[in-house]
């Protein structure tokens, strides 16, 4: 197997697990701190609506990101982490991961605006659920960028004892 | 095809894409975080901790205009240059300037809203406070302690540092961010390198 592009594969994987870390916020390490002026709280300020009724809770505290940012983000890592094992698997000829990734992101915004407008209820386990799946699929996009599986040919060999390539 | 290639051989610059994505999304994020921060505002305290809609729309929008600026910038840039190639660190490259870029957009427009409006920080600061001293659910030090918190943090978004520090905070997670969007967009949207 051949592994290209090592120094952006492990600075992506170092990001993701860094921002799942952050994502679970103070609660994971005790914070006493009230939530709301906590670091990870301020941080993701701008990326998520941080409700705390719509998010998981550690320790008596709210986690810094929603259900399913969190399930994205985890879904993100976990889909990272799986990359170089997805390589023995051929899927790319049985899927396509650009359509099955725009699709479940159009199922995240439907989940979305469906809620919104009252049409059903999700719950945290639905929203957790439904990002894990939009970050795996982001992450799996990548199969084949890092991680290359390969062949040796046949006549790879040609010609090997008389020019001695095989020693 | 031949020219096409002798003419993006050189690698064309991508920062007029970073720039138009950065102040289309920050602009875009800005106007819909006023609206809810006015939102906010005007209604009567609930002393829900479940946030009001308003909450929950500018969450989920801001949270698509602040992580896929990387994706659009790409989206623009491969527009540009038909044909382009772009390996997935450029790409990544070109996420982490814009999610840059979109911090830096929202830091400068809120600066500039709080002179058009410098009652609108207090105002939004009085609303929340309200807000959480109508809430039931929670032990009064809890509450004195969040309200402090809340009356502490607005305090020093005034002071230079307190600008810088906000800008910081929400710059990393949001370069991270455009980083995996910008790869993403360079999947999507860029002509594959070729393979020597």
């Amino acid at each position: 197997m051949c592994f290209k592009q090592r120094a952006l594969y492990f600075l992506v994987l170092v990001m993701a697990a860094g921002i799942v870390v952050i994502a679970l916020g103070g609660g994971l390490f005790g914070q006493a701190n009230g939530w709301y002026m906590q670091w990870q709280h301020q941080a993701f300020s701008s990326l998520c609506h941080q409700i705390s009724e719509r998010s998981f809770w550690i320790n008596g505290q709210p986690m810094a990101v929603c259900s399913r940012c969190l399930g994205i983000y985890a879904g993100f890592l976990g889909g990272w982490i799986l990359l170089p094992f997805l390589t023995f698997f051929n899927f790319r000829k049985l899927v396509a991961y650009k359509k099955v990734f725009l699709v479940i992101v159009g199922i995240n915004v439907l989940d979305f605006l469906g809620n919104l407008l009252g049409f059903w209820q999700n719950t945290l386990i639905s929203r957790l659920v439904l990002g894990l799946l939009a970050g795996s699929t982001a992450a799996v996009l990548f199969s084949g960028s890092f991680f290359i599986k390969t062949h040796k040919q046949t006549e790879a060999y040609y010609g090997g004892v008389t020019t001695n390539i095989l020693r | 095809m031949e020219e096409s290639q002798q003419i993006y051989s050189d690698n064309p610059s991508y920062w007029t894409s970073i720039a138009i994505a950065a102040f289309v999304l920050g602009f875009i994020y800005f106007v819909i975080s006023v609206i809810g921060g006015y939102a906010t505002i005007n209604s009567e305290p609930s002393g829900s901790m479940f946030g009001s809609m308003s909450q929950l729309i500018s969450g989920g929008i801001g949270c698509l205009m602040a992580g896929f600026g990387g994706m659009l910038a790409i989206w623009h840039y491969c527009n540009s240059y038909e044909g382009i190639t772009l390996s997935l660190g450029k790409g990544a490259l070109i996420g982490i300037y814009t999610g840059f870029g979109i911090a830096v957009v929202m830091t400068i427009l809120n600066q500039i809203w709080n002179l058009i409006d410098p009652t609108y920080t207090e105002r939004l600061m009085d609303s929340m406070i309200a807000n959480y001293e109508a809430m039931e659910n929670i032990s009064d030090a809890q509450k004195e302690q969040i309200i402090d918190g809340i009356a502490s943090e607005f305090r020093n978004s005034n002071t230079l540092w307190g600008i810088i520090k906000g800008m910081l905070f929400i710059s990393i997670p949001v370069c991270i961010l455009n980083l995996i969007t910008g790869m993403i967009g360079a999947k999507i949207f860029a002509k594959k390198e070729e393979v020597i």
